[in-house]
């Protein structure tokens, strides 16, 4: 399938006929990004019986728009209540909230608005425009390649994504470990499955992705009594401040487009994600503005370039799940797993097999986008209630609604107590830092990396020195060592000068 | 004796070793499983699990220095206070009664008895809540993934009697 204009117009009719799946998306992606500390995949976990017995276009559009309104919403609480609702939101609270405090908080939220709509609209389109040349990636990507690509987009998430490097290496590498599960493709005899013929066909993805992120979340929730402090007392808005804020967005136009690719460059390494665009513009922005000392007293462009960036992220981060199959953050991970059970095996080759759904993942974002325009304004009042729902309710909905959630994949009670299993160690794991969307990512890709490797071994009959035979693979090899180096060379580095 | 700097207590360090020791306990086991297989059904495994063993012996030669530097203790803590650890216990557990139940009563009945007394452990008093909650979540459950997508969760006395009542198809 070629991506000429015809097919473009194709893939947006298709996309804007699924409007159903859209709009509750959207809804929903509005409310739960209110919630600190509920993320976007939380939420695709507690529907994922819902998502998996969808068609895979619809399934499709309500994650991504449900992802997309997810970190718009983010914003919300940062400027009302100086609580991000997520990671990528935790910067404009910066500015956002002294706007507030200034009585300019619907001028701010116009502006939050304003800005992640753009954001995610002009990276959206810009990423369609890539996306021909990404496909070529399937033709020079071949299985020894992929090793080295999954081991370095493993090791970026350790770096930039965890604490701890060493740590996040660790996680990653258990999960992988935890992905050879079951029995091998070549002989069908089983592997460290505990006896359990329920684990011949390998770890379940659903149950493991229930436990490591909804139940261990829920449990880390239990330290705090309300998901947030209720709103302060502010000025009632009105239409005036909402216009004054509109044109504030045309007056900061070029802040908004240069900040939303700054969040794609960014949303395209694996593991880099939000919380870091976020600020990486927030500063660049400050660097690079005449009145830096404007800047955390309530300075509009310090609202744009956070939100504008947290939402360039959203189409960055769905590049390498598509073009490689290695996911760049958490939402995109489960995004994976519901195409995976669909049948759809994200990587290199994807633009071959199923391009509807290549090019398709990015038309669905651009008109999700797009809905959201009409519907932000009157959603963002009542949204903002939703950040003082107390624990005792929000826990025991998560616990229960996922642990269902985790039988209606493949209908078997074992992976209910699967799911509490890996609750318990997504738990232990959040609590000493080891970073769990390692080691989601690790199970998710164990069984893609052995069908590789072996390929790959059986090309160099049986020499793992077949792994560094191929020009690109070595240049990968040799990141993957800059990668690991590099951050404790620094670290070092920095610590001799502080002595 | 290890050095301790003064002024500072040394940071407790052990929950760091629970993942690890998971981790190089797992990929034990998966050796154990492997040894007599051949070549293809061990190799993914074995090149994982060596790099897995080298990344952990060098988190304990890490710890092993900041040990004897005085700055991490042994002692085991994932930084929660008593009286919540006491409530993620009761969750737990009542997630596990939840699922020993479920064939019994169905999954309707349970999972109102499960968010009822969850919410209840939790402090939640009110009670047109607690009451709204563990009523209208499980019959959404039914109506949307029972009825509506018909998965096969574990079918009770309200199953049977609403399918028999509305004359619901295969749930009676």
């Amino acid at each position: 399938m070629e991506l000429d204009l015809a097919t473009l117009a194709e893939l947006f009719g298709r996309s804007f006929s699924l409007w159903w799946a859209i709009l509750p998306g959207i809804a929903l992606g509005l409310v739960v990004g209110v919630l600190p500390g509920f993320s976007p995949q939380n939420t695709l976990i507690i529907l994922l019986p819902v998502t998996l017995a969808m068609d895979t276009e619809a399934a499709l559009a309500f994650m991504i728009s449900l992802y997309c309104a997810n970190h718009l919403s983010g914003g919300i609480p940062a400027i009302l209540v100086n609580i991000p609702g997520s990671g990528g939101a935790a910067a404009t609270c910066i500015d956002g909230y002294q706007m507030t405090k200034k009585g300019q908080a619907q001028q701010a939220l116009v502006l939050s608005f304003v800005a992640s709509v753009a954001g995610g609209l002009i990276t959206s389109v810009a990423v369609l425009a890539l996306l021909p040349f990404l496909a070529q990636l399937g033709l020079v990507l071949r299985s020894v390649e992929m090793v080295v690509i999954i081991l370095f987009g493993l090791t970026l998430i350790a770096v930039l994504a965890a604490k701890d490097m060493l740590k996040g290496l660790i996680g990653g590498m258990f999960g992988l470990m935890l992905g050879a599960i079951g029995t091998d493709t070549v002989y069908s005899t089983p592997r460290a499955t505990f006896g359990f013929l329920e684990l011949y066909d390998g770890l379940p993805l659903v149950p493991v992705l229930i436990g490591l992120f909804a139940i261990s979340e829920a449990l880390v929730m239990l330290e705090e009594r309300f998901t947030g402090t209720p709103p302060a007392q502010s000025r009632a808005a009105q239409w005036k401040d909402t216009v004054e804020g509109l044109w504030m967005c045309v007056k900061y136009w070029w802040q908004i487009t240069w900040t939303a690719f700054l969040g794609l460059v960014v949303g395209v390494i694996p593991g880099a994600g939000a919380y870091i665009a976020s600020f990486v513009a927030y500063q660049q922005s400050r660097l690079f503005s005449k009145t830096p000392e404007l800047y955390g007293t309530g300075h509009p462009p310090g609202v744009i370039a956070p939100e504008s960036a947290n939402n360039g992220v959203t189409s960055g981060t769905l590049v390498p799940t598509m073009a490689i199959g290695v996911p760049g953050g958490s939402t995109a991970a489960v995004m994976m797993i519901v195409l995976q059970y669909q049948g759809i095996t994200v990587g290199p080759r994807l633009f071959q097999e199923s391009p509807a759904i290549a090019y398709g993942v990015f038309v669905m974002m651009t008109v999700a986008y797009i809905f959201m325009i009409p519907m932000v304004m009157p959603l963002a009042r009542y949204a903002s209630r939703v950040v003082t729902v107390p624990v005792h309710y929000i826990v025991p909905l998560i616990l229960a609604l996922t642990v269902v959630g985790a039988f209606a994949d493949r209908e078997y009670v074992f992976d209910m107590v699967l799911a509490l299993v890996f609750g318990v160690i997504g738990y232990i794991a959040v609590k000493s830092n080891y970073h769990v969307t390692s080691i989601l990512i690790g199970v998710l890709l164990g069984p893609i990396f052995e069908r590789y490797l072996l390929r790959s071994l059986r090309i160099g009959q049986g020499d793992i020195m077949v792994l560094f035979s191929s020009p690109i693979a070595n240049v990968l090899w040799a990141l993957l060592v800059i990668s690991v180096v590099l951050p404790i060379w620094r670290e070092r580095r920095l610590a001799r000068t502080a002595a | 004796m290890p050095r301790q700097r003064h002024g500072s207590e040394p940071k407790p360090a052990g929950q760091e070793l629970v993942i690890p020791a998971l981790a190089v306990g797992f990929t034990a086991y998966y050796f154990w499983t492997v040894q007599e297989l051949a070549w293809e059904a061990k190799a993914n495994g074995v090149v994982i699990g060596a790099i897995l063993l080298v990344l952990v012996a060098l988190l304990l030669l890490r710890m092993g220095l900041q040990l004897a530097r005085g700055d991490v203790s042994l002692r085991a803590t994932l930084g929660g206070d008593r009286a919540t650890d006491r409530l993620r216990l009761g969750l737990l557990g009542l997630c596990a009664a939840f699922i020993v139940v479920l064939p019994l009563l169905g999954t309707v009945i349970s999972l109102a008895l499960v968010l009822f007394a969850a919410m209840w452990l939790l402090g939640a008093r009110h009670w047109p809540s607690l009451i709204g909650v563990s009523l209208v979540t499980p019959l959404l459950v039914w109506a949307t993934l029972i009825v509506g997508i018909g998965t096969r969760f574990p079918l009770g006395p309200f199953e049977h009697a609403m399918a028999a009542l509305l004359g619901l198809p295969g749930l009676d």
